[in-house]
């Protein structure tokens, strides 16, 4: 077993008990450093996978600012105001977790049959990747600037919008422009 | 290597993850499992772009979740403290005006389905 | 078209269309008074007017009819004999196999068929507008002549389509309604509880026979090619013919005989259905209707002839039919269930005579039989309203305390009275007298010859006749004739003694009474009603109210004019006929049946197709006659001696008399093995409706219930919920998809 297969057993197992913790943690704060834990599992496994530009920029969104942005939240919905308050709603049943288990097993099983069927060969050459440095950001922003330059400028757009959404949706009710209480509530929700 | 490693890798994050979204009763708990199942595609899309022969395809694609995923999270972070505010609560069950009806005063005791129409 | 198809259609449609206009009339007025107020005079004027126009249109139609009878026996008469008749064809119906043809065949079976139901038709229309209101008057029911004579004639109609068809299936036609006009006339008494049920069960019974006739004909039709007689009968008649499927079809078409004319196993109905009005029972239950199977049988005689399974079976059916009622006439109480009895075993001397192949013989008989027992009918009908009662053991005693009532001093000038105007109750005992006589059997009278001629044609059965059918008949099929012979002889001959006994037993307790003169003067010298139903009623149980009414000395004057008898309301109590007034139109009747009665014999003694050798002709006659002396002797003797037992408690085999009296128990077997099970299975299937069927169709509400409320609570609006299930169906979508 080469170095990098036991590089992606370790992120492997690391990545499951983070991601295990983040659905099962009662504690709001940790949870989001459990995810941490998975990002970086994650970064890991594209390291090894030969996506070198693609884990450094894994860490830096996904850990710098995602997680970043999930604390706020937390730490604006907190009804008791602390980080380290539990989660302050009750768990789902046993029966509905169960039914959610099984499904979940059921769609990681048809993810996983329907990849391998899809492949040709399943064989993963990564000398190859290495070889020809496809991960690297050289290599990246060619092919972003070249072939992918469409659905890249697009993108960019989609998250201009996400980002004035957020600004609109993100406004109290009552402060300026903001009709009336029932407005945003009913705009979401009806 | 084969791909089955990496893949299944990615298959358990994403059961995981739609696990957490199916059961978490908190909303930022459950924008935290689409999180995890976003972190199984990405993680899927590079295995299956190496082992098809073009990596840089599936670094692409993951690069373009990565950023989707990212303005996902900042909307409905948003919706989210929206609704927080207007509710008071960040209990997703008691969040029950998909049912119709009225759709204001709905307490956790209705929804918990002791009532019936 | 030929004359006498034209003449036999007008024979057919005739008695419908008077059945149509007393039936119209009837609605008119029906439709116009109020039936719960008192009369008017007025309505009253317009009822008389009603039933006035509704006798006239039904007796003018049969009239006619019978004129058309009368015309259609001419043309045969001058045309010698049936080889020129073919049956003819008003129209087809297509039916994707063997069509059914509208076909007359107006042969010469037909038109003699034809003159007896016209006749007793139109005597029974006559008598009946006397006998109904007077029947009324005696049990307090109200009269519904109208509707009467609509059915009668209705009933005519399809009678004689039956008779004139040339189909089997038109023939059928004409049995089915038949079967419901006797159903209507049985309950023609809807008040009375007996006769609705007696009503029922004519109609349930003699529908199984009918069902077995119905797919016995099918059968033959499809074996034949057609449904058309001459078709059948020629098939039959080649050794082609002669399989499985028509012995099976003659098995089936027998049931349907014997239900219709009442043998053996189906013969239940018919002493029952003596609830109805006695002109009914005289019309369909005697002459006509019962009769109807025996014509079947001769039209059919081929399907007999062609299996010797159907022959002998037939034969025994018969036997026991003949013998049997004979026996039960010989114990009953009622007077008209005696006559009833009687008209059982004289079907079963006709079938007997289709089972040796003599259609003739079974015709002849038919006829005359339909003579006499028409004639007995209208008599008892008339003495029963004397009367006051059906029970033959205080026929006598009434009779004599009335006579005694309307006084003794003008006694002789007032019968001589009215025996000179028509009215005198004296036809009674003649017409009794002559018509028992000949269902005995006494020489000169059309029964004997009759009875003679069935029994001869089964002597020369037994001698080894040829069959009818194929010249080359198999031999077991003359084996079989052989047979049938050997029972119908044996049987018919017993059945001689009992009848001439059962005959003599019945004359003398109606006109005599149970006790001969000198017993009843020594005994009880000065006999009263509370006496005469103190010794008899408390055995009798069939005791209506009206006969327990005590006599008073007032009779009615009937003013009996002759078409509307319109009668004074008499007092309480009173007899609604006196025995010194008989209405016209009764007397009229009962005179007029009475010539072919006496007459019919002598003219049917020279025909030869009855008669193959005088030899055998003498013989039968006189061992009969021996027979029927030593019968009525023995009865006679045992009068004189101790009186005739009517009770039970002066029985001495009590058991095995009311054993026999009811009809040798197969009423009771018919209950327990047929009736008891059915309802037994109707609860089992109600029950199982109830706690079954019922029950689960509420559990299926309950449960839909249930799983609607289950299902109300997944449809929470809570969205993880709904996305869990999402999922769920997703993925079992996606592993249907990829499974296969």
């Amino acid at each position: 077993m080469s170095a990098a297969a036991w590089g992606l057993v370790v992120a492997a197992v690391v990545m499951l008990v983070a991601a295990v913790a983040v659905v099962t943690s009662a504690r709001l704060v940790r949870t989001a450093f459990w995810l941490v834990v998975v990002f970086l599992g994650q970064a890991v496994v594209f390291l090894v996978l030969g996506a070198d530009f693609l884990g450094w920029v894994q860490i830096l969104i996904s850990i710098g600012a995602v997680v970043v942005l999930v604390l706020f939240g937390l730490m604006l919905t907190s009804t008791s105001g602390t980080a380290r308050a539990r989660i302050g709603v009750p768990a789902s049943s046993g029966w509905r977790r169960l039914g959610a288990a099984v499904v979940a097993a059921g769609f990681g099983a048809l993810l996983l049959v329907a990849g391998l069927s899809a492949l040709p060969e399943p064989h993963l050459d990564l000398e190859a990747v290495r070889r020809e440095r496809s991960g690297g950001a050289q290599a990246i922003g060619q092919a972003l600037f070249s072939a992918w330059v469409w659905p890249f400028e697009l993108l960019s757009v989609l998250l201009l919008v996400a980002l004035v959404g957020a600004l609109v949706v993100s406004r109290r009710p009552g402060e300026p422009a903001g009709s009336t209480e029932q407005a945003p509530d009913q705009d979401g929700e009806g | 290597m084969h791909a089955a490693f990496p893949l299944s890798i990615a298959a358990t994050v994403a059961a995981v993850g739609l696990y957490g979204a199916l059961t978490r009763r908190h909303v930022i708990m459950l924008l935290l499992s689409l999180e995890l199942i976003l972190a199984g595609a990405n993680l899927a899309l590079v295995t299956m772009g190496v082992a098809a022969g073009h990596p840089s395809t599936g670094y692409i694609f993951a690069l373009f979740v990565l950023t989707i995923a990212a303005a996902e999270m900042g909307v409905g972070l948003a919706i989210i403290l929206l609704l927080f505010a207007h509710r008071g609560n960040a209990d997703l069950t008691t969040w029950t005006s998909l049912r119709g009806g009225d759709i204001q005063g709905r307490t956790p005791v209705d929804a918990a389905g002791g009532e019936r129409r | 078209m030929t004359t006498s198809t034209v003449v036999a259609c007008l024979l057919i449609l005739l008695p419908a269309a008077g059945a149509f206009l007393a039936a119209g009339v009837s609605w008119q007025t029906t439709s116009t008074g109020a039936p719960e107020q008192s009369p008017t005079s007025a309505q009253k004027a317009r009822e008389q007017a009603a039933n006035r126009a509704a006798f006239l249109s039904s007796v003018i139609a049969t009239g006619l009819a019978a004129a058309c009878a009368v015309a259609l026996a001419a043309i045969h008469d001058r045309a010698q004999g049936n080889a020129d008749v073919a049956s003819h064809v008003l129209a087809t119906i297509p039916t994707g196999a063997q069509p059914i043809h509208l076909s007359l065949l107006p042969d010469s079976y037909a038109a003699t068929l034809a003159l007896l139901v016209t006749g007793v038709a139109l005597l029974v229309q006559l008598y009946a507008r006397a006998y109904l209101p007077l029947h009324a008057r005696e049990h307090g029911w109200p009269v519904r002549y109208r509707s009467f004579a609509a059915i009668v004639g209705l009933f005519t109609s399809a009678m004689l389509l039956l008779v004139l068809a040339g189909d089997v299936i038109v023939l059928f036609v004409g049995w089915e309604v038949m079967g419901l006009c006797s159903y209507l006339l049985i309950g023609y008494d809807w008040q009375h509880q007996p006769a609705r049920a007696a009503a029922l069960k004519a109609f349930l019974v003699t529908r199984v026979g009918d069902v077995a006739l119905l797919v016995g004909l099918i059968m033959l039709g499809a074996q034949a090619g057609g449904f058309d007689l001459p078709t059948i009968s020629q098939t039959l008649r080649s050794p082609a013919g002669h399989t499985v499927v028509v012995t099976v079809a003659g098995l089936l078409v027998l049931l349907g005989i014997a239900g219709k004319s009442a043998q053996v196993p189906l013969h239940l109905w018919l002493p029952d259905a003596m609830a109805g009005p006695t002109p009914v029972s005289a019309l369909i239950h005697a002459a006509t209707m019962v009769a109807a199977g025996v014509f079947l049988g001769v039209r059919l005689q081929m399907v007999f002839s062609a299996s010797g399974v159907v022959m002998v079976t037939a034969a025994v059916i018969a036997a026991l039919t003949m013998l049997g009622a004979a026996l039960a006439a010989l114990v009953q109480t009622d007077l008209k269930r005696v006559l009833a009895y009687s008209t059982i075993s004289q079907l079963g001397f006709m079938l007997g005579a289709v089972a040796v192949e003599a259609p003739q013989a079974a015709l002849y008989h038919l006829t005359s039989h339909g003579a006499f027992k028409a004639l007995l009918f209208l008599t008892a009908g008339a003495v029963i309203l004397a009367a006051g009662t059906g029970q033959v053991g205080l026929i006598a005693a009434r009779l004599r305390l009335h006579r005694q009532a309307v006084g003794d001093q003008s006694h002789t000038t007032a019968w001589l009275q009215k025996l000179s105007t028509g009215r005198g109750f004296f036809v009674v005992p003649v017409a009794w007298v002559v018509g028992l006589a000949s269902l005995a059997g006494v020489p000169p009278l059309a029964g004997f010859f009759s009875k003679d001629g069935v029994l001869e044609a089964a002597l020369e059965a037994w001698n080894g006749r040829p069959s009818l059918a194929s010249a080359g008949a198999q031999g077991s099929q003359v084996d079989s004739l052989a047979v049938a012979g050997q029972v119908v002889l044996v049987a018919g001959l017993a059945t001689v003694i009992v009848t001439a006994a059962y005959v003599t037993r019945v004359g003398l307790l109606v006109l005599a009474g149970p006790r001969p003169a000198a017993q009843r003067e020594a005994g009880e010298d000065q006999l009263s009603v509370q006496e005469v139903e103190q010794g008899e009623s408390e055995h009798l149980t069939d005791l209506s109210a009206a006969t327990s009414s005590p006599v008073t000395g007032q009779e009615p004057t009937l003013q009996a004019s002759t078409d509307t008898p319109s009668l004074p309301i008499p007092s309480v109590g009173a007899r609604a006929l006196g025995p010194g007034q008989l209405p016209a139109l009764m007397a009229t009747a009962l005179v007029v049946l009475l010539v072919p009665t006496a007459l019919l014999g002598l003219a049917m003694v020279g025909v030869e197709a009855l008669h193959t050798s005088p030899a055998h002709m003498a013989m039968i006659g006189a061992i009969t006659l021996a027979l029927g002396a030593a019968g009525a002797l023995a009865v006679w003797v045992r009068w004189r001696t101790t009186g005739l037992a009517c009770s039970d408690q002066s029985l001495t085999h009590r058991r095995l008399t009311t054993w026999v009296r009811s009809g040798f128990g197969l009423d009771a077997v018919v209950e327990m093995v047929v009736l008891a099970p059915a309802r037994a299975l109707a609860a089992a299937i109600d029950r199982t409706e109830r706690a079954g069927t019922d029950r689960a169709g509420s559990g299926v509400a309950a449960l839909v219930g249930r799983l609607g409320s289950w299902t109300q609570r997944a449809h929470s609006g809570n969205a993880q919920l709904s996305l869990s299930l999402l999922a769920a169906a997703a993925l079992a979508l996606a592993v249907w998809a990829v499974i296969p």
